[in-house]
């Protein structure tokens, strides 16, 4: 059938994929440029990642990994951004380590962001006393295992420094006494550091996810394995609700609905579309009859 | 006659057959000999994990070089370029170090936009796949549409909005149905786990020797 002989309801069903990706375009652009500020409430399961935070005893070990790669890990940036300045307002001892090359970049650029450095303290965190970063260690759920154990093992940290040398890696101690383990990151190895960390030694876990992993990680939440889990760029969004002030998570939160919305869209016309086919179909077979 | 030796299938799935068996009785028992063996273990794997980053650098350039020697249309150019970053890459990291600016500044001009654009990119084929595949054609497809919708709506902000009840929903279908859902692939996907570390304890599987 020819364009110009098509029905509005076959048109309906047969946009062609170049208007189909302009409008996603705009629909993502428009957001980002001028943000709407659609309000939103927030989560128990974010409610309660930032709980845990407020509920940190003074001196305890704060230990956040990470596993991605980076295109992912964009999605929960907003989110550890504003979970690290809530942890840094604490009076806890933050210790980062990355089992994905990726994660080690990723974490250091959302450090960046806020403007923690080696070089400078930040909100009174001094590095290698308050905090450390250990980098990207080799070996995955093996090496996790290991570290639970022993620190040390490490041994030096991202910036080459001995680890012997840094006072804070002597508070680090075992997996059982850690105040709480941060899992920033999607995917597999959000399951692994369950089983390495969290139910052997009954670690306090929360979880930094993207939205894609967020179903299939529920689980161990509602099982209590882990305490809770923000969901992607909406969960960045609550967090920086959260912390109050409104970051690049609110843009997000409006990206979010925008697509959500053309989504649906997309859906009820696709299947209005097959609808109307369908009862044209049946009419005029009705009418050869 | 002592490589003959060395290339018995026997030699890799008894190593891994140990191990394993040092790693699950240190894991049940408290016995201070075994925790260390097991990790012993553990640590030699990590080792064994950064080894394998040289192993891999290998293969790629034998893989590559390949492709080069021989001018493979279409892909020699490719294969070149593919070398002269990765070498790039590892000279920049030994040189200045993996935190120094200049490798952060390479990483963050190449590696991180280039993966934050191809992820980017699904959206495009997302939707037009929602588009051209999300149709009612049968009842089953809509049991399938209708919770999709519910939790598209309950994910975005704009749900809360249109009703409270639909991220009420929406958290519903994500706890209950897709929580036995999702528990149930956990479950097989450990139970499987424990399969192959049978299969392998007792001879069965040969991936890991190399067959």
């Amino acid at each position: 059938m020819s364009v110009e002989k098509m029905s509005v309801l076959v048109r309906l069903g047969k946009i062609p994929s170049k208007w189909l990706y302009l409008v996603i375009v705009l629909v993502v652009a428009i957001p980002i440029i001028y943000p709407f500020g659609t309000p939103f409430a927030i989560t128990d399961a974010t409610l309660a990642v930032y709980n845990e935070v407020e509920k940190l005893p003074a001196g305890g070990v704060v230990v956040i990994a990470g596993s991605n790669a980076y295109g992912f890990l964009i999605e929960i940036k907003e989110c550890l951004q504003a979970f690290l300045m809530h942890v840094y307002s604490k009076d806890v001892k933050i210790v980062f380590i990355s089992f994905s090359a990726d994660d080690a970049m990723f974490t250091r650029v959302a450090r960046d962001f806020l403007g923690i450095s080696q070089d400078k303290p930040y909100k009174g965190k001094v590095y290698g006393i308050d905090w450390v970063d250990l980098g990207y260690i080799t070996g995955g759920s093996a090496s996790l295992a290991y570290f639970c154990k022993n620190a040390f093992f490490v041994t030096v940290d991202a910036y080459g420094n001995p680890t012997q040398n840094l006072p804070v890696m002597k508070e680090i101690g075992k997996a059982d006494t850690w105040a709480l383990y941060v899992e920033a990151s999607a995917g597999t190895m959000v399951v692994t550091s369950m089983g390495v960390v969290s139910i052997p030694y009954k670690t306090t876990t929360v979880i930094l996810n993207t939205a894609g992993w967020y179903p299939t990680h529920l689980p161990y939440v509602t099982a209590g394995i882990a305490k809770g889990m923000t969901m992607g760029i909406l969960g960045g969004a609550e967090y920086e609700k959260l912390m109050g002030f409104v970051g690049l998570g609110h843009s997000g939160a409006d990206v979010l609905n925008f697509t959500h919305l053309l989504t649906l869209v997309l859906v009820a016309l696709a299947n209005i579309s097959y609808l109307g086919q369908y009862i044209e179909k049946r009419k005029l077979k009705e009418v050869k009859e | 006659m002592a490589l003959r030796f060395l290339k018995r299938r026997e030699i890799p799935i008894s190593i891994a057959a140990i191990c394993i068996i040092i790693i699950l009785l240190g894991y049940f028992f408290v016995i201070s000999e075994l925790s260390a063996a097991a990790s012993k273990a553990q640590l030699t794997s990590s080792i064994i994990g950064a080894t394998a980053g040289f192993v891999g650098l290998i293969n790629v350039t034998f893989a590559m070089g390949r492709r080069i020697v021989r001018r493979q249309p279409g892909h020699w150019y490719f294969a070149t370029w593919s070398l002269i970053i990765t070498y790039a890459t590892i000279a920049l990291g030994l040189g200045y170090g993996p935190f120094s600016t200049i490798y952060i500044k390479y990483f963050l001009s190449s590696q991180a936009p280039l993966y934050s654009a191809m992820t980017g990119l699904l959206i495009f084929f997302l939707l037009g796949a929602v588009y051209r595949a999300f149709v009612v054609r049968s009842l089953e497809a809509l049991f399938l549409i209708i919770p999709g919708c519910i939790i598209l709506l309950g994910n975005a902000p704009i749900g809360q909005i249109i009703s409270p009840v639909i991220p009420q929903i929406s958290l519903w279908i994500l706890n209950i149905p897709n929580n036995a859902a999702a528990r149930g692939m956990t479950i097989g996907t450990g139970i499987g786990t424990v399969a192959l570390g049978v299969r392998i304890l007792i001879g069965r599987e040969r991936i890991g020797a190399g067959e």
